[in-house]
């Protein structure tokens, strides 16, 4: 029995703004704890709401990137339940009237052939919502303290459709769904932070069913490879029971990234009735078609269409594009290079093997990276030119990641300029023949290997100044006469 | 009386004799008014010690005008009551007879403007609580528009019905308080942003031409005959004074008590989730959670507060709140539609305020059927938003007051400041004091 998963995430992403939702407390992250607060968000008694426009026109951006329709009428609810880190006991959400509605977003990924493939993943709603504050619990004893600094920040809930169908495309979703967000600059979308967070809906279903299974919901995602991780192991779980005669049961779960294992958390019996009712403290009004329209025109140039020009402009395969532009700084990265007349293939293919395997390893971003754009573009103009050789450029990019000098200075300093004098070669080539009688003969017998050892031999000459396809070529000129 | 909770013996040194127009005017306030630095409770235990960290939008106006916030008024615990007897803190006696209630929930302050403790106090009005208590107490009480006055600092019982008021001896006084009181604040989105009009230019003592409407649906069986009897009279008065008084239709009248216990307890309910020993105010210390919540809630809330929570969060629950909560809202909109359409008819709309006068305290306590209907004439003004005023009509033969109210269209508060005025000024029964201890 083969069996098909159906997968919909809903994700939280916090809003860019400086203030909060509905009062005019800082949004900034990691101060000491209450400093950003207010009777606003601390919700004393008799304070009010009022609401933040910064946030809205963001949301509103955020569902035109995204395809949705805007509602004409923005409509606040509350969200009742108990807990401490939400001290008004309600959440001041958007319940049947989201300021989003009915849009998709278009993901790539690789399918089980290799192919890259494209597909549209249906936004049911992205909707309004501040934030809870956070509860503390390590290394207090008999208790728990609560710190409101983040209660009453801007959040923006994505809720896809059932439309995903694997891991993969779970994660090709978020990935896509981040490059959107940070081109808007809606937010920064720093999971570690808290700026997005995922739950995920997990089903599974027979193949060739149309009905859906009874989904869990799966929550305490901390990265997207968790995501990936815990839907993979929900499938699994889900396909075993069914396969065992047992039934899922609809309920929230728990992924536990140690155990690599999603636990019950509650169940549907359990599930809060959260009494949604139209905030009064919020009169509805409308959102005019001009706010609209004059949002739309201020929406730069997303990750997919700027894929579309990479490919098109600088003749980039589909998959370069989509690695460069999926994180914005990337992407603005590569296009200041182009800034001097070089390769853009070539350029391309040193940030994203290269550079951002230094990068990688230092754990720096690519716009803090201490080689600036002038610089890396210097590098691919000296290897376009053979100034020096890619081999040689190995080599010095490591050296101006360090030393954070131009790679025209370090290769006039360590005197790495490429060496394309033929007789010099000439010269160095005749040594490597006499100093290795067997494999030239070898070579003239028609053992090709041969040739590849005295290139190297020759490169070693040279301190690996040499041009190689030079060597190439006088090498076996040589030991053909 | 116990019509106080608090005194505040300084007066505010900034305030200057020529210069603040409310100098040395002693303003008390009804205790869900938020004081900064002053305890505020809402007659509740559990708010009691609950120091606010600012004030009040009104407080703030108050104070700028030189006024001296005096003293904070006892009420129905969360303003929820007609009697002032679910006070936390005592019942609130009448000045006319100390065995009577004063009306709530805004009894406190009725009390103390009646008793001449005060020269005025601020009331919240979200179901008739500062004209049902204005009435009781022979006092003008005026319920602004929703949106008038600002809310911010008034601790929520039910946010789209809440309005703060004046509680004042005369109606110019009223109109002179809501010249301070009314406009828009930034801090409170459902504050109109309309200009405010000097309310004292409205008391003309004059109302020749003015369309005044009876609506047949409020005097119906069970109000008291002294109190129909006095009404009447007052429409006879102002009809002589030039006014031309004639009947008018509002259909349905008879759902607001019930459409008011479902959508204002239901906003209620929710206002009141946030009193839950976490933060601030009453904590019964228990672990876990959830028994911390229930006993902090069981010992710091009342009986009437438990009964409208209960009430609150049963028609906000799954599978009730299409049946009970939704349709209260569309029941909400046929009133208001029946205001629009009388008004297109009429000026002023004209009623008792209650149906009796005050009643004997205990009498109404475990009836709350019996005490919701105490407000039965003022209940539709907050379910359709527009603004009103009570103020005395008259007497009963045993020497109560009566309270006679006058509706408007939204916004249209100089109305009801010029038919009142007239009425007063003719009438003068403000003149008329209650007989206190040792006067007898």
């Amino acid at each position: 029995m083969t069996y098909e998963p159906v997968i919909g995430l809903e994700v939280h992403v916090q809003l860019g703004t400086k203030s909060k939702l509905f009062c005019a407390c800082s949004t900034e992250f990691g101060l000491e704890p209450n400093l950003n607060t207010c009777p606003v968000c601390l919700g004393w008694p008799g304070s009010l709401p009022v609401l933040n426009e910064r946030a809205l026109q963001l949301a509103i951006k955020v569902g035109t990137a995204l395809h949705c329709e805007i509602s004409e009428r923005l409509k606040f609810d509350r969200k009742n339940y108990f807990y401490p880190d939400l001290p008004k006991a309600y959440q001041i959400s958007q319940y049947d009237q989201p300021v989003n509605k009915g849009g998709f977003l278009e993901i790539e990924f690789k399918n089980q052939k290799g192919e890259v493939v494209y597909k549209k993943i249906g936004i049911t709603r992205a909707h309004l919502e501040e934030d809870a504050g956070k509860l503390l619990h390590e290394g207090i004893k008999d208790g728990s303290l609560v710190d409101y600094n983040r209660a009453g920040v801007p959040l923006l809930e994505i809720v896809s459709e059932p439309d995903l169908r694997s891991p993969d495309e779970a994660y090709a979703y978020l990935i896509a769904l981040k490059a959107i967000l940070q081109y808007l600059e809606a937010g920064d979308c720093n999971m570690e932070k808290g700026e997005l967070r995922c739950d995920a809906n997990v089903s599974v279903r027979k193949s060739g069913e149309t009905k859906f299974g009874t989904k869990a919901e799966i929550k305490n995602l901390n990265s997207f490879r968790a995501v990936q991780k815990a839907i993979q192991y929900e499938i699994e779980r889900q396909i075993d029971l069914l396969e065992n005669h047992g039934r899922v049961v609809q309920e929230t779960r728990l992924w536990n990234e140690n155990k690599g294992q999603t636990f019950l958390m509650r169940s549907k019996e359990e599930a809060h009735d959260y009494r949604y009712f139209p905030e009064p403290d919020l009169v509805p009004f409308t959102i005019s078609r001009q706010t609209v329209e004059a949002v739309r025109k201020t929406l730069p140039e997303l990750p997919g269409e700027r894929a579309k020009r990479f490919i098109k402009n600088y003749g980039l395969s589909d998959y370069d594009a989509f690695v460069l532009v999926q994180e914005k700084k990337l992407a603005d990265y590569y296009e200041r290079c182009l800034a001097q007349k070089i390769s853009p293939k070539l350029a391309s293919n040193w940030i994203q093997s290269e550079l951002l395997a230094l990068l990688n390893s230092k754990k720096i971003s690519i716009d803090e990276s201490p080689v600036k754009p002038a610089d890396l573009a210097g590098l691919v103009a000296l290897i376009e030119n053979n100034t020096i050789s890619g081999k040689i450029a190995k080599d010095v990019l490591p050296a101006m990641f360090e030393t954070g000098k131009s790679a025209k200075a370090l290769v006039q300093e360590k005197g790495l300029i490429q060496v394309t004098d033929t007789k010099l070669i000439e010269e160095a080539a005749g040594k490597v023949i006499q100093a290795n009688p067997k494999s030239a003969a070898d070579f003239r017998a028609g053992k090709m290997q041969a040739l590849g050892f005295l290139v190297g031999q020759v490169m070693k000459e040279t301190q690996g100044k040499a041009n190689p396809k030079l060597v190439n070529e006088i090498l076996r000129k040589k030991l053909q006469t | 009386m116990n019509a106080f909770l608090r005194f505040n013996p300084e007066y505010d040194l900034s305030s200057q004799p020529g210069v603040s127009p409310l100098f040395g005017v002693p303003v008390s306030v009804k205790d869900n008014i938020c004081i900064q630095g002053k305890e505020t409770t809402c007659a509740s235990k559990i708010l009691k010690g609950h120091v606010p960290p600012y004030d009040a939008t009104v407080i703030e106006r108050l104070k700028s005008k030189g006024a001296t916030i005096f003293g904070q008024c006892n009420m129905d615990e969360f303003a929820f009551g007609s009697s002032s007897e679910t006070s936390a803190f005592g019942p609130v006696r009448n000045p006319w007879d100390l065995d009577r209630v004063p009306g709530g929930s805004s009894g406190g302050s009725a009390a103390a403007v009646s008793a001449d403790m005060t020269l005025a106090a601020l009331g919240s009005d979200t179901g008739g609580s500062i004209r049902q208590p204005a009435a009781f107490c022979g006092v003008v009480g005026l319920k602004p528009t929703y949106g008038r006055v600002s809310r911010f600092g008034l601790i929520a019982f039910g946010s789209s019905f809440d309005q703060i008021g004046p509680i004042t001896k005369t109606v110019e006084d009223a109109a002179i308080l809501m010249n301070i009181l009314a406009g828009h604040d930034s801090k409170d989105s459902t504050s109109a942003p309309m200009p405010v009009p000097d309310y004292t230019k409205a008391l003309r003592r004059d109302v020749r031409g003015l369309r005044i409407g009876l609506p047949e649906e409020y005097f119906i069986e069970g109000i008291d005959p002294e109190v129909e009897k006095n009404v009447r009279a007052a429409a006879e008065i102002l009809k002589r004074l030039g006014a031309e008084v004639k009947s008018v239709k509002l259909p349905h009248t008879a759902y607001s008590v019930a459409v008011y216990y479902i959508v204002a307890v239901a906003e209620a309910s929710s206002n009141l989730g946030r009193f839950d020993g976490v933060e601030y105010g009453l904590r019964i210390p228990e672990k876990p959670l959830r028994e911390m919540y229930f006993e902090t809630r069981d010992q710091g809330f009342g009986r009437e507060a438990k009964r409208r929570i209960l009430l609150g969060t049963f028609v906000l629950s799954s599978g009730y709140y299409e049946a009970y909560y939704l349709k209260g809202q569309k029941v909400r909109t046929l009133i208001r539609d029946d205001f629009n359409k009388a008004f297109k008819e009429v000026d002023v709309i004209l009623t008792p305020t209650a149906p009796t006068a005050a009643f004997k305290i205990g009498e109404k306590l475990n009836d709350p059927l019996a005490m919701y209907l105490s407000d039965i004439f003022t209940i539709p003004v907050n379910l359709a938003g527009i603004p009103a005023i009570s103020i005395p009509c008259g007497f009963t033969s045993s020497g109560l007051p009566v309270g006679l109210q006058l509706m408007a269209k939204p916004f249209d508060e100089e109305t009801l400041f010029r038919t009142a005025y007239a009425f007063e000024q003719e009438t003068e029964f403000y003149k008329k004091n209650p007989k206190l201890d040792g006067e007898k």
